[in-house]
């Protein structure tokens, strides 16, 4: 009988958060594949575990678990070569003209893949799961107040990104 | 206050903007707001990554990839029959609840009954957003 409620759970779970994460890994991995195989993993890794997790923190352990995947999936690679992806990115940069969504997409995620790791998992949690700082604070591990300073951190940060991405967007646009 | 590019305040802005201080608090802040131009600026800036971050739009789950993850945690279990009772439980308390919506929308509020059963079918809907599959 237990054992069919969590089934059930995990279903409801699953269909819940599912889109979200995938949506969170795309932004940091910038890979579908990556974030196919990450998404896959984090559920099944919460599955395990899913007895001994309290079910109002089943999201906070859900973005916690996909995190420290992603994570060491970008040390992975950064080990690996870096030259390749950045060569991949310019070609795929040059060859298509994006829809005006997918441009879009892919300024936010270049963005954001240049915070680091934690910062990036803040602004997710905040702007797109709509997390307060106590449920942040949960799935961070941390405090409500380092939760506060980091953010801040994190958008002065971002707010430099985000005006140098625009002066490059008008040195492309002065060229052509 | 402090000098000309600096003010006290500045550090409980993004706090302020996510709704995170007490309701005194709060009204304070705001209030100091209404006549400090140097955080009405610093709100802007903090406001520009919220514009920024808001126009990324959400792909779909590639199809099949929720059914993949369901199938390879239940192999865990190894239990077909049980994924099909865990499934169809599902479409029935979903039904049910569904049903109990009219019921309650006919009785309650007679009077405004056409309304109220399109409001039940919209949150059907939501529970089925997505490519989830009975
Ligand atoms: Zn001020």
């Amino acid at each position: 009988m237990k054992l069919s409620m969590n089934n059930y759970k995990f279903e409801v779970l699953l269909q819940n958060e599912s889109k979200k994460l995938f949506n969170y890994l795309l932004k940091i991995l910038r890979n579908k594949e990556d974030a196919e195989d990450i998404l896959q993993e984090t559920f099944i890794a919460f599955h395990k575990k899913m007895d001994s997790v309290k079910e109002t923190s089943y999201k906070s352990y859900l973005f916690r678990t996909a995190y420290h995947k992603a994570l060491n999936l970008i040390k992975k690679r950064n080990a690996k070569n870096k030259l390749v992806t950045n060569y991949n990115e310019m070609e795929h940069f040059e060859d298509k003209q994006p829809k005006n969504n997918e441009q879009q997409n892919e300024l936010v995620k270049d963005a954001l893949s240049q915070l680091k790791p934690e910062e990036a998992l803040l602004m997710e949690l905040q702007f797109y799961q709509k997390m307060n700082y106590k449920q942040i604070a949960e799935t961070l591990e941390t405090t409500q107040s380092a939760v506060d300073s980091k953010l801040v951190r994190a958008k002065k940060k971002l707010i430099k990104i985000i005006n140098e991405q625009k002066k490059m967007q008008e040195n492309n646009l002065s060229i052509v | 206050m402090k000098q000309n590019n600096e003010c006290s305040f500045e550090k409980k802005l993004n706090a302020y903007i996510a709704g995170e201080l007490s309701e005194m608090e709060h009204n304070k802040v705001r209030e100091h707001i209404s006549r400090c131009h140097l955080c009405q600026n610093e709100i802007r800036t903090l406001q520009q990554v919220d514009n920024f971050l808001f126009q990324y739009t959400e792909d779909e789950v590639p199809a099949g990839l929720n059914e993949k993850i369901l199938n390879s945690v239940s192999k865990s279990h190894s239990n077909p029959f049980m994924r099909k009772v865990v499934s169809f439980s599902i479409a029935a308390s979903v039904l049910i609840s569904f049903m109990a919506g009219i019921v309650l929308s006919n009785g309650l509020y007679a009077e405004n009954t056409d309304s109220d059963i399109t409001i039940g079918e919209d949150s059907l809907y939501s529970y089925f957003e997505g490519d989830y599959d009975v």
